[in-house]
């Protein structure tokens, strides 16, 4: 058999960065091929040269054995190349028919106006094929589940007669029973010769639905290899470069005393009854899926969103955080999950970035700056830190994420806190940065700190965390210690239903 | 060389305003005469107290066209206790004109910054009602005329020159200039070297990252809105107390010129960056095209024209610049 979609020795550079390096892939027809590697190993990169929203800075793309360039997305999709994307692509506000006929609206007689009729019975019928049964062609997009609305994206690409669907992290919000009806779909493109392009960290579903895996890792492809001829451990060994048990930097804890405590903390429509308490010296996890209420718990632990009901404790005294400055006053860091967004003034200097939260405790008489402390401690957080930057007044938006992460961490050590909350501290960053971020949290609890780590990556949270707390749809639904946790345990505990 | 470009395009408006003063200068005789120096400074006196202060309120993110009704009221206001108090000696005239000033603009400042930071209302709709109530009371005080009767201790501030000589009997240095002077120097040092001008350009960078590392956001909001309406007010004292009189219909359209200013001295609308002393050289630019215009018999008309071409072009290569650096 041919294979239908080709990379043919594909570089991509960007300025400063070698994105891809040399990478040639084989997809065929019929088959599902993982695509795997670390944040900034190049998928995303390499995903967006094959659907057309980058061109290759040397190197081709054939499809269907010919030569292809696509200026734009959209030749892409004629073509029959479809991107299921994380972040799905839906109009919120338009009906699952619209939305499946987006762009390629059936017409009266060809004119100007909308055939809706014939829409939405062409709909229905492709959903009727598909075996589809809890969507209805009318119903309004905003009122699917995330997994409702991921059928609708499958839908609008076997309308498309794609050849080639690549789906990038499908079942990161999806419970168990939902992930089979979504390979159920899956096993029936791949019936028809269509080409599915797998992107996904979960080890389990790779292994039981895919035939054939890629590992990319910083931008070069390691291997290509049938799934049957290999193990999960050396899959993840060829993601990181080197043995696991160094990537995470795994050391022993002796958890101390009582650092945080939360009890029965609810807050209306987000999370109810959470309880946990976490110790000096040692990493909390707290795993669940998108929407289970991780990041709201630790914003209100932290003093930015106020609790209905609950208590906190901050070694063993309790607390009343009515805004972040309480908590920071405490000793409580926050590491929020999208740095770009609200971890860094990205306008500013790393300098001015770093000692943000610790101004009001470090400046001369009537307010006035201590630009001297500022410097001097910011040339030395960077250094222990090991941060790679052409100097503290560089602008922040110019470092890499790692880098940027590092910063934050620093802008928090340099406050004194005890207690570190992270949520998602690893994301969007390359193999090795998360490597020595890693040690760094391990170097911090060492030294008798406490960290409570928010994560959506199983190896990581296998890797790094203690013990690991799973939340489920706002609510606690189990802990498990870091020796006994398994993947298949925490998935279930994160995604079991009580009805669909 | 590359040292000399990169300054050029971090500064372009300071060649700006240099290739302006070069061009009025050979355009005019009169233009680089000490004489109309001395009066540069004058006419850029109001200008620069409203943009100083407005340069808070943009790099928080904000906007306010209150400015020009709030010195107004400041100017009238002052101007009526100005008329019930006669006898005032020149010490006490001043301190009467900067107390109507303090008072006019806390209360608007606070009547802006709560309306902002407390009720979330966007700041253009907010300081859009400023500016009608604003201006509306200027009226409502006024009776709807000039309020005169102002003794000539008054106009100290505004119009006394120190330093005379034969030359120039009125004197050289004009009390205003003095006053401005320090007022924005006082501004520059707040912005740039406390702890709470280091608040004010998080704020506006990013309030999510301010308000997560322990900044008071709302309370930073509120008082750079203060600020602003103090140095509009203390602007409007300064006109009043030049013109010897309140009136109703001063400083119209004025928030426009200090906007214009701001923008020009590079402080972005979208908060985050700017100084009061890069405004400053923004008050210059429209000054110096202004007054070179005068000079030169240009229609007064084109002063306009001419300002919104400057403004536009120094926008489109502050964002042409940034573009190229991401």
């Amino acid at each position: 058999m041919e294979p239908n979609l080709q990379a043919v020795h594909i570089h991509k550079r960007f300025p400063g960065v070698h994105a891809l390096t040399d990478v040639s892939i084989d997809f065929y027809p019929g088959e599902v091929h993982a695509l795997l590697g670390e944040n900034g190993a190049g998928k995303s990169t390499l995903i967006k040269i094959l659907s057309g929203v980058y061109t290759p800075t040397e190197g081709t793309v054939l499809f269907e054995g010919k030569e292809v360039c696509f200026h734009v997305p959209g030749e892409a999709l004629s073509a029959g190349i479809a991107v299921i994307h994380q972040e799905l692509s839906i109009a919120n506000d338009l009906t699952v028919a619209e939305n499946i006929f987006l762009g390629a609206e059936p017409r009266v007689n060809n004119g100007p106006f909308l055939n809706r009729a014939r829409m939405n019975a062409d709909t229905q019928a492709l959903l009727d094929q598909m075996k589809i049964t809890n969507i209805k062609a009318t119903d309004l997009a905003r009122d699917l589940t995330v997994a409702q609305q991921q059928m609708v994206e499958i839908a609008k690409v076997v309308n498309k007669r794609a050849k080639v669907v690549i789906m990038d992290e499908p079942t990161s919000s999806l419970s168990e029973h939902e992930i089979n009806a979504l390979f159920e779909q899956l096993d029936n493109l791949r019936r028809n010769n269509v080409t599915i392009i797998y992107i996904s960290h979960r080890m389990a579903e790779i292994f039981r639905m895919c035939d054939r895996a890629t590992v990319l890792r910083d931008g070069c492809k390691v291997m290509t290899c049938m799934i049957k001829d290999v193990t999960e451990t050396q899959i993840v060994n060829s993601m990181v470069g080197r043995e696991v048990k160094d990537y995470y930097n795994r050391r022993a804890h002796t958890p101390g005393k009582e650092m945080l405590r939360v009890e029965g903390l609810c807050r209306a429509k987000e999370f109810r009854d959470i309880s946990f308490t976490a110790y000096e010296g040692e990493i909390l996890g707290f795993y669940g899926l998108i929407g289970a209420g991780r990041t709201e718990v630790m914003e209100t632990i932290f003093g930015a969103r106020i609790a209905d009901a609950g208590k906190v404790f901050v070694e063993g005294e309790e607390v009343h955080f009515k805004s972040p400055k309480d908590a920071i006053e405490h000793r409580v860091g926050l590491v929020t999950e999208d740095r770009r967004r609200t971890g860094l003034m990205l306008q500013a200097t790393l300098c001015h970035n770093i000692v943000l939260p610790s101004l009001p405790y470090h400046h001369k008489k009537f307010g006035f700056l201590d630009t001297r402390w500022e410097t001097d401690i910011a040339s030395e957080m960077t250094d222990t830190l090991r941060v790679k930057t052409p100097s503290i007044q560089t602008i922040i938006a110019n470092l890499s994420g790692g880098n940027q992460q590092k910063v934050i961490l620093a802008k928090w050590l340099i406050a004194n806190s005890r207690i570190l909350i992270l949520d998602e501290p690893t994301r969007g960053i390359d193999v090795n940065a998360k490597s020595e971020f890693y040690a760094l949290m391990n170097d911090f609890v060492a030294q008798g700190g406490c960290i409570v780590m928010v994560s959506s990556e199983l190896p990581e949270m296998l890797g790094v965390a203690d013990r690991i707390i799973v939340m489920r749809e706002g609510v606690q639904s189990g802990e498990i210690s870091g020796a006994e946790a398994t993947e298949h345990s925490i998935i279930q505990l994160a995604s079991m239903q009580s009805n669909v | 060389m590359e040292k000399v470009k990169s300054f050029a395009t971090k500064n372009i408006i300071v060649i700006v305003l240099i290739v302006l003063c070069l061009a009025f200068g050979l355009g005019s005789k009169a233009f680089i005469s000490a004489q109309n120096i001395v009066n540069l400074t004058t006419q850029m006196a109001i200008n620069a107290m409203l943009s100083a202060g407005l340069t808070f309120v943009i790099i928080l993110g904000g906007i306010d066209i209150s400015v020009g009704s709030v010195a107004a009221l400041a100017g009238v206001t002052g101007a009526l206790i100005a008329r019930a108090n006669p006898e005032a000696s020149v010490f006490t005239a001043s301190l009467i004109w900067v107390g109507a000033a303090l008072v006019v603009g806390l209360l608007c400042g606070a009547f802006n910054g709560l309306m902002i930071a407390k009720f979330k209302v966007v700041p253009m709709i907010a300081t859009l009602a400023m500016l009608n109530i604003g201006r509306g009371l200027c009226f409502v005080l006024s009776g709807g005329s000039s309020v005169s009767g102002v003794k000539s201790a008054y106009s100290f501030l505004g119009a006394a020159r120190l330093l005379k000589t034969v030359d120039k009997p009125t004197g050289w240095i004009p009390i205003i200039t003095i006053f401005v002077i320090i007022v924005v120097f006082i501004m520059h040092t707040l912005l740039s070297k406390t702890v709470f001008g280091r608040h004010v350009y998080a704020t506006g960078s990013n309030t999510h990252v301010a308000h997560l590392s322990g900044i008071n956001t709302g309370r930073t909001i509120f008082l750079g809105h203060v600020i602003c309406a103090v140095m509009a007010a203390l602007g409007g004292v300064l006109n009043a107390s030049k013109l010897q009189n309140g009136q109703p219909g001063a400083c119209d359209g004025y928030e426009m010129y200090a906007i214009a200013a701001t923008v020009l001295g590079g402080t972005s609308l979208s908060g985050g960056r700017g100084s009061v002393g890069r405004a400053m050289i923004g008050v210059a630019v429209i000054a110096v095209i202004n007054n070179g215009m005068n000079l030169m018999h240009i229609n007064s008309y084109w002063q306009k024209v001419v300002i919104g071409a400057i403004i536009l072009m120094a926008v489109i290569l502050d964002m042409a610049q940034k573009r190229r650096k991401a």
